[in-house]
């Protein structure tokens, strides 16, 4: 009986229109928007390339390694964007601060202004659609046809026709999916893609089999609301709200929710802010070395208005460093902690705002497939860990041994910089280069794991729900 | 006429009295209610912050000593009109430098760090009519005939004598008598809420504006229903009809512009913006070299570093000073004779970098129209693309904002020229050049009287010196904007989505004078 | 075979739609339910079927207890609805497939299907056309070699003959005969007095959901049923 079941619903779905379009959407959309992203990416890898070969050059102006680093493009990108559209590509490195680049994406403004399709939008908005498209008369309309009470007058157990519902429904869905997949990866293969690297192959097919889960997920839901409804055409129109509210309402309004309950300050307010802490501890560190640069004029005979700084005396030098440690330590100091402060204030807001999100399986769907594609909160954090643990050896480095001392007497001042006598700052050769790997695919999944569950759990409320109603469902 | 008006009562009655109305009046009420206070608090903040950054960079510039400090930051005040529909107003930078070698251009790149807000756009009410209203107005029409169709009551109704057309019209208007009331409804709450905020206020060509804006809207909504009626001609059956017309939203309203921007950026290929970049870098160092070229051939004359006093230079050994407080007369001319001279040379080699980014800059906008003529296929863009030309937030309104900028730098050089600020002493320094001592001088007092009478002479030092008195520096004012101009630019557009009502009009009728009114 | 004892129905808004039926139909009966629309014939179907659940009383069916086995009690009966319109994008042989299978009925190859069809009177060209062409007799027709290929003791038909043209209907009597003389009970809701009277054993006449008056055939051999219909529907008691 269940194989009838099954039959008959992968039959009717397959000589419906309904079939044929989401057949020729898929076909069309998902080779496409891999092509196209394949493309894109193409161009981000040279752009990578040459900077890096700027920055190894040595000596030429604009390179100075160390100094500056480059963020490597993902080669899953093909499939969702991500970060690509936010996460600066790049960054350069002073004493006081590290200056970052703009994202990658900014350098196609029409798709700045219109958008981007990859293939994550295509599951998340145009699958989606249709999944729903595909159940919302799943019940509603048998019992409009007088199918379901001819059907059930027979022995079958509610469950089970739901059951031959869900999984009719998901083979006619999932079919054209993974065959336009297929395509679209043989495309990919075709204009040269690294397809067959060591693990694109495995990750291609956990975003296939997260794809899946989501068309899931919506079918579930359109088949709830099947289940709910003696009307197929206040099916429709519920499931469109619905479908309207959480693939493009929750997402777009979680954020400003998220800015509204925690907002935090503007990021040139912060700016302003360290720069005040530094002139401020500069001149307090000034008062506090000003007599020491004055007894060495004295000692020097110089005139008046002339301050020097002596690195021929090793006793002048450690002196100076004496005094001038706990001011420039309390700068460190207080600088990362404004930074710090600031950072997880945003990262506190944007949290607020991902768990709003999570309401929707959309934002749901975003994550997991953008941290499987190395596009994700995940590499994002990687990122700018790296980015700070490369600050530090710099530091240690090189900018630790310079110095820079503002004294100011009253209607004089006298700045000194430089290194600092006695430390050797490494060669250009010999700085360390930034270098950002990859995550490995276990620790990825193992992030993921949470939200994967969430959409898993979203699966299965639904369809608790889908037949707890079906079976209390008037089917005259 | 009466015919029509009785056909329209019972298309409405029919419609309003189903489930599908109530829950698609409640929930669009819901959005727009919900969505209207959502963008009044954002609003609100981008305008707390362009406040605070207006009076940031007054106060920055209350502060300049020197002309040569004189940079002005110019801030985009968010368009009043942006909750209605952003646009690009958070697409473009917010604020712009003005200074003597830096010219404002084209920076495309959203201040919006959240990479799922980023890839989704934000939400304003026009997209709201556009996608959530859109798909009401066709879940409504799809089934208007083909419904009828094969409830049988259409071969009823066409069993009388009266025209077709005026059973159109009849249908046509008691659908639109279904779904404007949920529109102008939603949108006067939303309008409501708006105002109640203090930091919106509406004048009276706002007002206008907005009124504009609504008819459009309701321009949009009507060919919307008549592209879904049409398809429920043409089709058979109801549920046929039903999976046309959500594909035809799909393609026209979700994807065309995504797809027009790829076409337009095959069509039309621009060079990337890294190549430009590039090339600005290397005009700016051979702008460079040529500056250290003339510092070898015009050697620092000799000093003693007691005499100057507040120096702030682009570099040490090329004479582009920032701000000099003191120093001897012939360091000072030197200084001058170099500050002539590079000013001159990184002015002109600002002008020819902004050439490169400007030849960018307008390859951008007509890769963009290109792709925005492609996606005039769809009313849904026709729409969006009108509502924000008025609301002004298109990418018009920035490019007029650019260029305004650009103006407004050239007439602040004019100032400083006039104030013979430019290219003279008073770029960077406060002291009468001609009357400041020669170094042999200074030595000669100090071997006299010693450095504290040399100190005297030199003076406090920047600390002392008060501000420039800018009282009648040009001010920068918003870019005006002509009511009548922003209504002229958006009319070609109105006049599209007129006339693809008329054509889907037509359109329906011709199908409906050929179409078998048979259930089977 | 088709028993209700003290059946009754009463809904959450108070209606009572059907009051303590009593009803027996023994294999080899056809037996007919007159009434009004709304006079209870649909809602005791439902009953029987379990579409709905009875606030009093017992409906079996072949000695099962509908409502505390189900699945059971409907291995036992065959439906026929009242307007249905089936499967449109299926043929007719693909819709009486799929509900043959349902049935239980697994092993049946596509001539059993064609015999039964033809047996409803079906024409050939008609059994692989899709069923969105069939008009609304062919598809009652349809619907009838569904409920006969269950080949279930029992059927339960609703308002089988509307929608057939007079032939089609004397046709449809034909085989309703030809199943009872195969042992099968069956129990046929209708408006069609006439044709209740040319093929019933028993009809009873319900009226606001109470059955007002029983007769057997012979009984009805010595009355007139038309006019003993249109007095019940007017007075609604018993005149004994």
């Amino acid at each position: 009986m269940s194989a009838s079941l099954l039959k008959k619903e992968i039959l009717d779905y397959l000589v419906s229109i309904r079939f044929f379009v989401l057949t020729a959407l898929c076909v069309l959309l998902i080779p496409l928007s891999l092509y196209v992203n394949f493309e894109t990416l193409r161009r981000w890898n040279a752009d990578y390339n040459e900077q890096l070969m700027i920055e190894s050059a040595l000596g030429r102006s604009g390179g100075r390694p160390g100094y500056h680093g480059v963020r490597p493009p993902s080669l899953l990108s093909v499939f969702a964007n991500g970060i690509e559209t936010s996460l600066p590509k790049d960054f350069s490195l002073d004493s006081n601060q590290v200056a970052f680049g703009t994202p990658r994406s900014y350098g196609d403004p029409i798709y700045e202004i219109f958008g981007r399709i990859d293939f994550l939008f295509v599951i998340q908005s145009v699958l989606s659609l249709i999944a729903l498209l595909f159940a919302f008369d799943s019940v509603s309309g048998e019992k409009e046809l007088g199918t379901l009470k001819l059907a059930l007058a027979n022995s079958l157990p509610r469950y089970r026709m739901l059951m031959g519902k869900f999984v009719g429904g998901m083979i006619v869905l999932g079919a054209p999916l993974v065959l336009s997949f297929a395509i679209g990866l043989s495309v990919l293969a075709v204009t040269g893609y690294a397809l067959f690297q060591t693990g694109v192959v495995g990750d291609a097919f956990l975003i296939l089999g997260l794809s899946l889960i989501y068309v899931a997920v919506f079918f579930l839901l359109g088949l709830l609301i099947s289940t709910l409804t003696h009307q197929s055409k206040t099916a429709l129109i519920l499931l469109m709200f619905v479908w309207v509210v959480l693939v493009l309402g929750v997402p777009r309004l979680s954020i400003m929710t998220a800015k509204l309950i925690r907002p935090v300050d503007d990021e040139s307010v912060v700016v302003l802010r360290k720069r005040l802490l530094t002139d401020n501890i500069q001149t307090e560190k000034g008062n506090a070395l000003k007599s020491l640069y004055f007894e060495k004029a004295r000692q020097k005979g110089l005139s008046k208005g002339m301050l020097t700084f002596d690195s021929g005396d090793p006793e002048f030098v450690r002196r100076r460093n004496e005094i001038a440690a706990p001011f420039e330590a309390r700068l460190r100091t207080e600088l990362a902690r404004v930074d710090e402060d600031y950072q997880r204030k945003k990262q506190q807001q944007l949290n607020l705002a991902h768990n709003i999100s999570r309401i929707s399986p959309a934002a749901i769907l975003s994550y997991i497939m953008t941290d499987l594609a190395d596009t994700g909160e995940f590499v994002k954090v990687r990122f700018y860990d790296a980015v700070r643990m490369h600050y530090a050896n710099m530091d240690r480095l090189v900018f630790s041994k310079s110095y820079r001392d503002l004294i100011s007497d009253g209607d004089s001042s006298w700045g000194f910089g430089g290194n600092l006598p006695g430390s050797e700052t490494p060669k250009s050769k010999d700085l360390p280069r930034f270098n950002l790997t990859f995550p490995r695919r276990a620790d990825t999944l193992a992030a993921s794991l949470p939200d994967l569950g969430l959409l898993l759990a979203y699966a299965a409320l639904l369809f608790a729900g889908a037949t707890a109603a079906f079976i209390k469902y008037d089917v005259r | 006429m009466a015919v029509v008006w009785t056909i329209a009562r019972k298309q409405l009655l029919a419609s309003v009295l189903t489930h599908k109305f109530v829950i698609g009046f409640v929930l669009c009420q819901v959005l727009f209610s919900l969505s209207a206070v959502i963008l009044t608090r954002d609003y609100e903040e981008r305008l707390a912050a362009f406040n605070s950054a207006v009076s940031r960079h007054t106060a920055q510039l209350q502060q300049a000593k020197v002309y040569s400090e004189l940079a002005v930051t110019v801030d985009r005040r968010p368009s009043l009109l942006s909750p209605l529909c952003e646009g690009f107003d958070k697409r473009f930078a917010g604020s712009e430098e003005v200074s003597y070698t830096r010219i404002p251009t084209i920076s495309v790149g959203q201040t919006e760090k959240n990479p799922l807000m980023a890839a989704l756009g934000s939400i304003d009410l026009v997209a709201i009519v556009q996608i959530v209203l859109g798909l009401l107005v066709l879940l409504f029409a799809y089934d208007v005939v083909s419904g009828e169709r094969e409830q049988g009551t259409l071969a009823q109704i066409l069993a009388n004598s009266m025209p077709r057309h005026v059973i159109l019209a009849g249908q046509y208007l008691g659908g639109m008598l279904t779904i404007l009331p949920v529109f102008l409804i939603g949108m006067g709450l939303a309008l409501l809420i708006l105002t109640f905020s203090p930091s919106i206020s509406f004048s009276w060509g706002d007002w206008a504006l907005l009124g504009l804006i609504v008819l459009l809207s309701v321009l949009y909504i009507s060919a919307l229903f008549l592209a879904g009626m049409f398809i429920s001609i043409v089709t058979r059956r109801s549920s046929t009809s039903l999976v046309m017309v959500l594909f035809f939203w799909v393609f026209f309203v979700i994807l065309l512009p995504h797809v027009s921007a790829h076409l337009a950026y095959n069509l039309r290929p621009i060079e990337p913006r890294s190549v430009v970049d590039d090339r600005a870098r290397n005009l700016s160092a051979e702008a460079w070299d040529r500056m250290l070229t003339y510092a070898r051939q015009h050697p620092r004359p000799l000093h003693r570093w007691e005499f100057i006093k507040g120096r702030e230079v682009y570099t040490g050994d090329i004479p582009y000073p920032i701000r000099i407080y003191y120093a001897p007369r012939e360091v000072m001319l030197w200084e001058l004779e170099g500050l002539k001279y590079c000013l001159r040379l990184d002015m002109e080699y600002a002008e020819k970098v902004h050439a490169l980014y400007r030849e960018y800059e307008l390859n951008v906008v007509s890769q963009a129209s290109l792709a925005r003529a492609l996606a005039r296929v769809s009313p849904a863009w026709v729409y969006y693309h009108a509502a924000s030309i008025l609301a002004g937030t298109d990418e018009g309104g920035f490019m007029r904002f650019l260029d305004h900028t650009r103006r407004y730098r050239r007439d602040l050089i004019q100032y400083v020229q006039d104030k013979g600020g430019l290219f003279s002493a008073a770029y960077f320094t406060r002291a009468d050049v001609d009357k400041l001592p020669l170094t042999q001088e200074l030595d000669a007092v100090k071997s006299a009287r010693g450095q504290r009478a040399v100190d005297d002479m030199i003076g406090q030092g920047w600390d002392a010196v008060p501000p420039l008195d800018l009282h009648d520096l040009p001010n920068w004012q918003a870019v005006p904007d002509v009511l009548a101009e922003r209504v002229a630019s958006a009319l070609p557009e109105a006049c599209l989505l007129v006339c693809l009502n008329l054509v889907l009009f037509l359109a329906a009728h011709v199908a409906l004078l050929r179409t078998d009114v048979r259930a089977n | 075979m088709i028993e209700a004892r003290n059946l009754s129905k009463r809904y959450e808004d108070g209606v009572l739609a059907l009051d303590a039926l009593n009803l027996k139909v023994n294999p080899g009966e056809i037996y007919c339910l007159l009434g009004a629309n709304g006079a209870g014939k649909t809602t005791t179907i439902n009953l029987f079927l379990n579409f709905i659940e009875p606030t009093s009383g017992q409906a079996f069916l072949n000695d099962v207890d509908v409502v505390r086995d189900p699945l059971e009690a409907k291995k036992y009966v065959a439906y026929l609805s009242e307007n249905v319109m089936l499967y449109g994008n299926f043929t007719a042989r693909q819709n009486l497939d799929f509900f043959a299978k349902l049935g239980g009925k697994r092993k049946l190859k596509k001539d059993d299907y064609y015999r039964v069809m033809r047996e409803v009177g079906l024409p050939q060209r008609s059994f692989e056309q899709r069923l969105k062409e069939f008009s609304k007799g062919m598809r009652q027709k349809l619907g009838i070699a569904i409920a006969m290929i269950k080949d279930a003791p029992a059927l339960l038909l609703d308002e089988p003959t509307a929608g057939l043209d007079p032939k089609a209907g004397a046709e449809f009597l034909e085989t309703l005969i030809d199943l009872k003389r195969q042992g099968k009970a069956i129990l046929i809701s209708t408006h069609d007095i006439f044709r209740a009277k040319e093929v019933a054993d028993r009809v009873g006449i319900m009226k606001e959901g109470r059955k007002v008056m029983e007769r057997t055939r012979e009984e009805l051999e010595h009355e007139n049923l038309e006019r003993l219909y249109l007095n019940y529907m007017r007075s609604g008691t018993e005149k004994q």
